[in-house]
């Protein structure tokens, strides 16, 4: 019975194993649902910039003592990301930061000055005519109409009172509603005579069309609406785009990071050797101290490994430099919990214990201490992450998301790969001689023991 | 070995060790990179061969006359400048004005081909808002481990005093670590950056779990020999963790020693501080930790505060 439960464990233990190594190893696929996984780098993790190289950019919005609101700071990330899409950058990454700040990763830019200047101009709302020659509009001229967003008070979504549906609604300032109402009175006037081709009005931001529009009847009062087929979120997002050139937001560009893709290979090929031969180190220290048990956790620390590293491929984690650390620190939380365990097994056969008990023992003994260590641990990382994330320092939240991975991972080796390995080994013909386990089994020397206070604990 | 009998002289020890940091922190200081300071680092290869004085001179001329030029290797320097000026910028957000940031590498290009591999540039802003966050992380940080430490050890009598003592030893290795990067910004001119930061954190993750595995065994001891006293369990439970400590903090330190022999410079300042974090955090474990429980149980504590306001009413 016991035995066979052992198998079945090592049957799971394998199947996980096998999952966590095909997710690691096979370069990139897809996953149904949630998406691409893997990238062009060692074994299709991401790799952050200081590793892949690349420009980090960070941006301060709204310096001038306003703060941006949510939906500027919203515009202000589309706008942005417009922008980037035109330097033709494979994979960038806009996000915002905080309440005001803008992070930009910008993979394999190495011309930071380029980015700086594009991502530095100020967004540029213009309103225009649009003539078309013919029914479709598929031919077209754009002419400015010498609107632009400063001329607007302002745009916002809302829903068509006889129809029920959203709409986008935009106001104009006083000055400018006779040049608007001449504007659209001239677009109105084509679709009577020329039904074929009906003009339009488009808004144009950074050069890009938002949205253009049949105009139905003259806009005399600076007040209109935009219908069209649209959701109540392309609706907002319409007025985030159009109000983000209305009333850009000042930004200020806080910090800026360029590694050359040369330098960051450099350093990964650095922490590769590093971690290779510290690996190396760890597994012949852990088999000529602990002997079989040193073997058995080589093979739980290699399980280990693929595990994590497979779990960064699948959220997927961005790995850097910080990250590693807190990889390796977690690496040595584990390779600590199998110390744990192998300590207090070698106590229990030291007093005589057969190897298949004191293995038993041994786990229950050493487990509340790899539970406390492991869960101040996990405390501390989320402490990290909570004060990392919201700040522009992303070595520290890098640092506490692989530390806190990792650190789950390891009671998970811990609890279900060393223990039941152990188990195996236990069961096998390896558990006839103790002194394969320490080579020092029955002797324990006893005497500096307090008398036990009746009863055994 | 019956360490909780020679527990003066461990806190003989520990207190020259922070008084040496203290002083060291007090003389040297830290030496803050541009991670806190704010400012510019940039690491130029050139491709030929090019002398420091020349990339001095040509930083100087673009306006940079405080930079701090270092070679590491063949053609390869580190440079350390002030705050840059940012490219100013008219209404539509054209740049009017070239900021520092062109002039500098135009000024690098002029001594010769070079590739920038890595320029970074912080403001004053993010400096010091890195700073105010580092310190609060690591006062909450405390704080939690302070709680969780009380609560994990609720069983024992005077769960607290765990809590306490763990929070203590853990003040104690980041003081002794931030003492021993004092001294290593004045010698090699090391600096204190966002990675050292990520160091201090691991140190003080691992000296919490170090603390823990001994205070472990402590409870369980407790549990078991109801009539021994502290000072014995305490003995008790360091001769039975520190085989575990040791291999443990053996295993990290080779580790760490291997990655230094490896390593290129951008991970080294961590590695530092691992390996004064690691050394300091067993240290801290097994001898000032546990000791504490003892020197708290016989009442040391209390007599030694009362000595100390004693003497300050006398003053």
């Amino acid at each position: 019975m016991l035995r066979q439960l052992r198998w079945k464990s090592l049957l799971a233990i394998i199947v996980i194993v096998g999952v966590a190594a095909a997710a690691l190893f096979v370069p990139d696929y897809r996953i149904p649902g949630i998406g691409d996984r893997g990238s062009d780098d060692v074994l299709g993790l991401r790799l952050g910039l200081d590793l892949a190289g690349g420009t980090q950019l960070i941006y301060q919005a709204g310096l001038e003592g306003e703060a941006p609101t949510e939906e500027q700071m919203e515009g202000l990330v589309g706008t942005i990301t417009r922008r980037i899409d035109r330097l033709g950058v494979a994979e960038p990454s806009i996000q915002q930061l905080g309440d005001d700040r803008l992070l930009i990763q910008l993979p394999g830019v190495e011309d930071t000055q380029q980015a700086k200047d594009l991502i530095g101009q100020t967004a540029q709302l213009e309103i225009v005519e649009r003539v078309c020659e013919d029914a479709l509009c598929s031919v077209f001229e754009d002419r400015p109409s010498g609107l632009t967003g400063g001329d607007m008070a302002r745009a916002f979504p809302s829903t068509d009172q006889a129809t029920s549906l959203p709409v986008l609604s935009f106001e104009l300032n006083r000055d400018a509603a006779q040049q608007f109402a001449v504007m659209t009175q001239r677009i109105y006037s084509t679709n009577a005579p020329r039904t074929d081709s009906p003009d339009q009005l488009a808004f144009v931001l950074d050069g890009e069309v938002l949205v253009s529009a049949g105009v139905e009847s003259p806009i005399t009062a600076g007040v209109g609406i935009i219908r069209g087929n649209f959701t109540p979120e392309e609706v907002r997002q319409l007025a985030i785009q159009i109000e983000s050139g209305r009333l850009p937001v000042d930004i200020e560009e806080i910090s800026s990071s360029l590694v050359a893709a040369s330098l960051g290979a450099q350093s990964l090929e650095e922490a590769l050797i590093a971690g290779g031969v510290g690996l190396l180190l760890v597994l012949f220290f852990m088999a000529a101290y602990y002997r079989v048990s040193g073997l058995v956790a080589g093979m739980a620390l290699v399980c280990y490994i693929i595990i994590v590293l497979a779990i960064f491929k699948l959220i997927p984690v961005t790995l850097t430099l910080a990250g590693l650390a807190g990889f390796v620190l977690s690496l040595g939380m584990a390779v600590d919990a199998n110390i744990l365990i192998f300590e207090r097994l070698k106590e229990e056969l030291q007093i005589g214990r057969t190897v298949q008990l004191a293995m038993q023992i041994g786990f229950n003994r050493a487990w509340p201490s790899i539970r406390d260590g492991n869960v101040s641990t996990i405390l501390i990382a989320l402490v990290l992450f909570f004060f990392g994330s919201g700040s522009a320092n992303s070595a520290v939240t890098g640092f506490a998301v692989s530390l806190l991975i990792g650190v789950l991972a390891s009671m998970f080796t811990a609890i279900f790969i060393s223990r039941n390995l152990l188990g195996i080994v236990a069961a096998s013909w390896l558990r006839r001689s103790a002194r394969l386990f320490t080579p020092d089994a029955g002797t324990r020397d006893t005497r500096d023991r307090p008398a036990p206070a009746g009863g055994n604990g | 070995m019956r360490v909780a009998s020679y527990r003066k002289l461990f806190f003989a020890i520990s207190a020259l060790l922070v008084l040496l940091s203290t002083v060291s922190l007090i003389t040297f200081r830290l030496n803050p990179g541009i991670d806190f300071t704010g400012g510019a680092a940039i690491t130029a290869v050139y491709e030929t061969d090019v002398s420091s004085s020349r990339v001095s001179d040509a930083l100087t001329a673009a306006g940079q006359p405080d930079a701090i030029v270092q070679q590491a290797g063949n053609n390869t320097f580190f440079i350390r400048l002030g705050i840059l000026e940012l490219d100013e910028r008219d209404d539509t957000g054209n740049v009017v004005r070239r900021g520092d940031e062109s002039r500098v590498r135009d000024a690098l290009a002029g001594v010769g081909p070079v590739e920038i591999g890595s320029f970074d540039s912080v403001s004053g802003i993010i400096g010091a808002e890195n700073v105010r966050n580092a310190t609060i992380a690591v006062i909450v940080a405390s704080l939690v481990i302070l709680l969780y430490v009380t609560w994990a050890f609720r069983r024992v009598p005077s769960p607290l005093r765990y809590g306490v003592a763990a929070v203590i030893a853990l003040v104690h290795d980041v003081f002794i670590v931030l003492g021993v990067f004092s001294v290593l910004g004045e010698t090699i001119n090391l600096e204190v950056n966002a990675m050292f930061i990520t160091g201090v954190l691991t140190t003080i993750g691992y000296s919490v779990n170090d603390t823990i595995v001994v205070f472990d065994r402590l409870r369980e001891n407790v549990a078991r020999y109801t009539n021994a006293t502290t000072r014995e369990l305490v003995n008790l439970s360091v001769r039975e963790t520190i085989a575990r400590s040791l291999n443990t903090s053996i295993t990290l330190i080779v580790v760490v020693v291997a990655l230094l022999l490896f390593a290129g410079p951008a991970i080294r300042p961590l590695l530092y501080v691992l390996l004064a974090g690691v050394t300091v955090g067993t240290y801290s474990s097994i001898f000032i930790a546990s000791l504490l429980l003892v020197s708290w149980d016989e009442g040391e504590i209390g007599r030694f505060w009362r000595r100390v306001r004693f003497r300050r009413a006398a003053a």
